[in-house]
């Protein structure tokens, strides 16, 4: 068994966890190898020096903090609104708001409205002069139909490009 | 009931695995708001040491995964942990102090699930089969944990060998 090997046999051997036959592998390497016999005894050092680390005690204010955890359940909690996911709607809704209450609370609502009025009917007629535009150009083409018809296939394009 | 019971326990192991006292009261503090949103949750037919403990287990790593706080943080070592001990003999003493110290701030070169193995396993004195539970991973692979956490420390402890000697010729 090499070292690699051995090394992973090391924490059963020092709980005592090893096959006596394993136990004797490990007990022959060591005995060649200082590197891993080393290994073994730093390995003792610090597991004995972890077993050795006692419980400390909590503090009193600790303590009173804790006690006061049950209460806090009965709260009502808002901490979902600080989601990351959550914060575009949020500003969404904030700018929403701030136009809508902008809009109800302005004491010349009237004339707000009567723009908005004006302006919507401004753009409804220009669309409709744009329809009628429109119309009259497919009318004035209808004369032309049948001569630009006549004049396409009688053109020697399609001639050429067969 | 619940606090008596566990605040001592969740504490200490918060404390070693982050190193660092006021970040552990934290800690603690976070685990038990969780404990008690999680209750209704809790299977009566669990041990509840080890579902109280698993709990603390993952809010801790995820915590240290998110953060990576402590191994920035754990830079003080609190004469606390010693305190308690009284020894005969000062100058066995002073050189048990010093190993622990190597081996508390050798604690955070362990990746998190190395160091909450060997936590739980070494100081905290748990069977594999429940740190096996507690960190939701075979037993196979909480053996292993183990094994290379206590090599990783060896390691450290050679590194430092050096210091101790100078401790020993004084």
């Amino acid at each position: 068994m090499n070292c690699k090997q051995i090394e992973k046999l090391l924490s059963p051997y020092l709980e005592n966890d090893l096959s006596q036959e394993k136990k004797n592998l490990v007990e022959n390497h060591i005995k060649k190898c200082p590197q891993c016999s080393e290994l073994l005894s730093f390995m003792r050092e610090a597991k004995n020096s972890l077993a050795e680390m006692p419980e400390i005690d909590i503090s009193p204010s600790l303590r009173k903090k804790l006690y006061k955890i049950p209460q806090k359940k009965f709260k009502l909690s808002f901490d979902f609104l600080l989601k990351p996911a959550l914060q575009p709607i949020i500003a969404a809704s904030m700018v929403l708001i701030t136009v809508v209450s902008l809009y109800t609370l302005n004491p010349d609502r009237d004339k707000i409205n009567k723009t908005i009025n004006q302006h919507i009917h401004a753009g409804y007629s220009k669309i409709e002069q744009i329809y009628a535009k429109a119309e009259s150009l497919t009318h004035s083409l209808v004369g032309y139909k049948e001569s630009i018809l006549f004049s396409i296939k009688n053109s020697d394009f399609f001639e050429k490009n067969k | 009931m619940l606090i008596d019971t566990y605040s001592k326990k969740i504490f200490n192991l918060a404390y070693q695995f982050t190193g660092t006292y006021e970040t552990a009261e934290d800690m603690t503090q976070e685990i038990f708001i969780k404990v008690h949103k999680s209750l209704h949750k809790f299977d009566f037919g669990r041990n509840f040491n080890a579902w109280i403990l698993t709990l603390s287990r993952n809010f801790l790593i995820d915590h240290y995964r998110k953060t990576k706080l402590e191994k920035k943080k754990r830079t003080e070592y609190d004469e606390r942990i010693l305190d308690s001990d009284d020894h005969a003999d000062p100058e066995k003493e002073m050189l048990k102090k010093n190993s622990q110290k190597i081996i508390w701030y050798g604690l955070k070169s362990l990746s998190s699930d190395v160091r909450m193995a060997v936590i739980l396993r070494d100081i905290q004195g748990k069977k594999y089969e429940e740190i096996a539970e507690i960190m939701s991973a075979p037993l196979g692979t909480i053996k292993s944990r183990v094994n290379r956490g206590r090599i990783q420390l060896a390691k450290i402890i050679k590194e430092n060998q050096g210091e101790k000697n100078e401790l020993q010729t004084n």
